[in-house]
Order: structure tokens, then sequence, then C-alpha cells
């Protein structure tokens, strides 16, 4: 059921932000998802966006105390409310990009191929990535506008970012496929940007959201993550250890298996899908929480109806 | 950022004026001024009585409506400058002129600064006539991002007040001079050609040509510049093909690599 709910949100959310422009539909710059500013009738820009030019790092020093920079406060202000609101399940629930993910992993079990793992070791290896691009996003603006770095070095990660080739196709725009030979920075930027594109369009079809894994937004997410209004709790103490949530998710978080305490099992990883939830055979178990309104919770009634479903029974 | 050498806009054959683009300065309350700075060919430098930036007079107007404002000169080390501010995102359209017996000289450039205030910015309102201005029509392309080198740009010279023949048009790019074409409907057309210089210097960066024209009129004659904001072209160095055959290689050579590697093992790395 929950599945369901989620995949006619998520499809809705992709017509939504990819075409809403088109409507005349705009919802801003602080949107905490890969709403791509680089498709052509978009309702809404993605905040990495804002955030790495003049609404954010790209504002030199001097501007800092002025109208620019309460501009660009109020840009982030705005997107931090919008995650307080809805927290991960942006990424799980929203995420134009995170949803075309999605479909690739649909496509690839019904083709019956079976998903690429990654050791645990690989996983934890992988985490440092977002927070380096993070780091790297903001880095060069702030280079730009203050040390005099090179214009061309504008924008870096949309310059490199995936979405960026491959969100425009979905209006039948192919330019961002193209290598600029304008000068060796921007022939530099394309070339990565393609070698990026191609290995992550791999990515995705072998591994269950595979640019999730790197994306700069949840590290910025988890940063904040502590001041959101949801929150995903475990009971450990009614918790049978059965290791279904650590299985069932699409980004291999162990970490909710792992808890051994009473506390908030959102990791920097977990974008809400809630199939742990799903999956877990412990009423109560896990749950996820507006405040203290309970959304959703586990509960083998729920599980046992949809291994039924499942089974034709 | 400044013509790289605007003495390369100089030619000693040709007296003119016109207008250069300085930076563009952000004010703490969000309003955007641009600086211009007025040059003067060494032509008109070498006339008597036209060394000085003494009877140089300049106005502008904002979003094409009627109303014209005084824009100031201040002169500073034997230069003149006009500082155009925008509260808000404006068109604004620029002319600096001196008035002689003979000949008229007048400059003209148009841009938009994209300021964010709230604070009305004070005008000086003109209410004197300028009949003399002609009047020159840019039809820029169809897809007007910013105007930019490899685009083809037209202009249309008239004027509802003084009848007047164009008997010289030219451009110049930093010391070339190019005759404009006239096309049989009457507008003149310019494709800027792409700048090694401007690709190298990143995507703000901007270079301004000039676009100058000779007017008769009864006794008058007029010598008009305008001078064309130009950056990169946004295209005109993108390769479609090898961007797409760049792409499908990799995700040939990852997928190969991927197969490669699950067959050895379920977990690959």
């Amino acid at each position: 059921m929950i599945s369901k709910i989620r995949l006619i949100i998520q499809n809705i959310s992709f017509i939504f932000l990819t075409y809403g422009g088109k409507l005349g539909i705009h919802l801003g710059y602080s949107l905490p998802c890969f709403s791509c500013p680089y498709v052509g009738g978009c309702a809404g820009n993605c905040y990495l966006m804002a955030l790495q030019g003049n609404y954010g790092f790209e504002i030199a020093a001097a501007d800092v105390f002025s109208t620019w920079g309460e501009r660009a406060l109020l840009i982030f202000i705005l997107f931090l409310v919008l995650f307080m609101l809805l927290s991960k399940l942006w990424c799980g629930w929203i995420c134009p990009f995170g949803t075309l993910q999605d479909w690739f992993t649909s496509l690839r079990r019904k083709l019956g191929i079976a998903e690429t793992e990654f050791s645990w070791k690989t996983r934890d290896r992988q985490k440092i990535i977002k927070y380096i691009l993070l780091a790297a996003l903001i880095i060069i603006p702030l280079c730009i506008a203050n040390f005099g770095l090179h214009s061309d070095f504008k924008m870096p990660f949309c310059q490199i970012c995936p979405a960026k080739p491959i969100m425009p196709l979905f209006c039948g725009e192919t330019r961002h496929l193209s290598l600029d030979f304008t000068n060796s920075i921007t022939l530099s930027f394309t070339i990565l940007s393609m070698v990026i594109t191609g290995g992550l369009f791999v990515g995705i079809f072998f591994k269950d959201r595979f640019f999730c894994m790197f994306c700069p937004m949840l590290a910025l997410m988890h940063i904040f993550s502590k001041i959101g209004f949801i929150h995903f709790k475990k009971s450990v103490n009614t918790c049978q250890g059965c290791g279904n949530c650590k299985r069932m998710c699409p980004v291999d978080i162990r970490d909710v298996y792992l808890e051994k305490e009473n506390k908030d099992v959102l990791t920097e990883d977990c974008m809400l899908c809630l199939k742990c939830i799903e999956s877990c055979p412990g009423d109560s178990v896990l749950s996820v929480k507006f405040f203290n309104l309970n959304i959703f919770s586990s509960s083998r009634k729920y599980l046992a109806d949809k291994c039924g479903r499942l089974h034709g029974k | 950022m400044p013509a790289p050498d605007a003495d390369k806009f100089c030619i000693h054959e040709m007296d003119y004026i016109w207008i250069e683009f300085k930076k563009h300065v952000k004010e703490k309350d969000g309003s955007l001024t641009q600086i211009l700075r007025i040059r003067k060919s060494k032509g008109l430098k070498n006339r008597t009585g036209l060394s000085k930036f003494y009877n140089i007079k300049a106005v502008y107007n904002i979003n094409r409506e009627k109303e014209f404002y005084r824009a100031p000169i201040q002169y500073r080390n034997n230069e003149a400058e006009i500082k155009i501010t925008a509260g808000k995102t404006s068109f604004f359209k620029v002319y600096v002129f001196v008035i002689t017996e003979t000949i008229n000289y007048i400059a003209e450039t148009s841009f938009y600064v994209f300021g964010s205030s709230k604070n009305p910015i004070h005008r000086d309102i003109l209410r004197t006539e300028l009949d003399f201005l002609p009047n020159l029509k840019i039809i820029y392309p169809e897809y007007n991002y910013w105007p930019q080198t490899g685009q083809e740009f037209k202009f249309l010279l008239g004027s509802d007040k003084v009848n007047f023949t164009v008997n010289d048009a030219k451009v110049i790019d930093k010391g070339n001079i190019e005759t404009l074409k006239l096309s049989p409907d009457g507008k003149f057309s310019y494709i800027p050609p792409s700048d090694k210089l401007l690709d190298l210097q990143g995507i703000s960066a901007f270079k301004g040509n000039i676009l100058y024209f000779r007017m008769k009129s009864n006794n008058k004659i007029t010598k008009l510049t305008y001078t064309l904001l130009l950056h990169r072209s946004r295209f005109a160095n993108l390769r479609l093909k090898h961007g797409i055959a760049l792409f499908v290689g990799t995700i040939i050579f990852f997928t190969f690599s991927v197969l490669i590697a699950r067959k050895r093992s379920p977990v690959i790395i």
C-alpha cells in the first residue's frame, strides 16, 4: 500500500517538477531535491544551484551584509523550512532524479537482472564522497567571488551533475550532452560530466539509488537533520533482529538493524522510502513520526497482508 | 570588464564618440550600478574645440518608456564617466551627444541591469525634446539569453522628425573595420565573429563592438555609434556528436566492467 502511494506521488512529482513551469508554476530556488534548473520549464530549482551561485557562496565578502546577503539568507531559510517539514521524504518521495533512478531499478527487475552488491567496507568509504562534493561546491564559488578564480568554474557541481545532461532530455533538450570546446576549462568540465553521467547511467541500472550514495544534497540535509520535524524511531526492546530492514534497504543502510538504543535512526543515506518499515514483522518496532504524530509504523498484519498479496492469497 | 585595448577602437580617419562598458557595482541596498565611460576617437581628439568633454551631455531612458533622464557626467583623470543605477531589473538605453554647428556626435548603447532593491532611486527627468536623436532599432536574434558572438543582429535606422540618408555604416571590432551590409528590407545586418580572447576570459566576460553610422540631413551630419555589448557564444563551440560518443563509450566501458566484476563475485568491490 505504502509502496504504491509512494510510486504515485513520485510520478506526479516528477511530472509536476519537470513540466510545471510550462503552466507558469515556479516554487523558487530552495527545493531540497534535484529539480534541475537546466530543464526548460521546470517548476522550481534545486537548492544546490542557489548555494553555488549568486544566492549562495558566490557572494563576495563585501556584499554579505547587504541586500544580496539578505536574499541569500532568505533562500537558505526557505530551504531549511522546506527540509524541516518533509525531511528526507524529499529524496524518497519527491526528487525527480531519484524517481528516474527508481524507474531504472524497475526496468532491471523486469529484465530479471540481479542487483550489484557493494561490500560494507566500500559503502562506508563512499560516504565521504558526498561531503567532499559539498565542500567543493562551497569553496569554489567562494574563490570565484573573493580570490579571482576563473568564472568558468562557476556552478562547479552543476557542471558535473548527471542530472544536468539527463533531465533536460525529458523536454527534448540534448544540448547538455555536448562537449564544450570554448576553452580548456569548459572542455575539462564537459568531458568529466559525460564520463560521470555515463558511469552513473550504468550504476543506477545495476544498483538501486546509486547516485544517492554520492549526492551532496544528502550531505547538506544530514548537517541539519536534527532540526527536522520528521523522526524515524526504532523500538530496540521489541526488535527481534530479523534483519529485514537491512536486506530491503535500497541504499544498504545497516544502522537501523545495528541500533541498540532507542534513538532516531534517520541516517545520512536514508531517503525515507519506508521499505524497511514495510518489511519489519514487529508491531511498532520501526515508526516514522511527524513530531509525535505517528505517520506509519511497522506491523505484523501489514507485512502478512503484503506477503499474501504478493503470493496471490 | 573593459575592452582589452580601448585605443584599438580609435580609427584615425574617423571622428566619433562611443560608450565603453566598465564594471558594475553592487550597492548595499541591493541596487546595481553600471559604470560607462565616454570615449573619443583619435580623429575627434584632434579637432579644435572638442579636445575636452565640457560640451558633452548624456541622457537615458528606462524600459523603452518615452521619458528621458539626465545622466550626470563625472570627470576624473581626464576621463568622463556616467553611472546608471537600477533598483530592479531594468532595460536602459543611454545616449551621449555633442552638438556642433555642422556635426552631431551621438553615442548610444543599451543594456539590462539586474537590481534588487525596494529603495526609490532619484532620477532627474528631462523636459526638453531630443528631436535630433535618430531612432536605432535593434532586432535581436530569437534566442537572446544575452547578445553573443555568432548571432545575427539587424539594425533599422529611422526618425519621425528628421529626414536623413545613411551614407556610411561600419562596424569596428578591436581595430578591424567592416562595412555593414544593407538588406533589401532596409535593415543593416551584422554577425559578430567568434573572439578567442572572449572565449578564454570566462562566462561573465564581455566586449563592446562599435557600430558606426554617418547620416546626412539638410546641412547637418550625424555621426552615430552604438556599442553592442557582446558575450561569447553559448553554442558555437558545442559538439553534440563528440559528447554523445564519449557518453556511449563510457556506458559501454562501465557496463563491461560491471559484468566482468559480477562474474567473478556477487559482491563486486
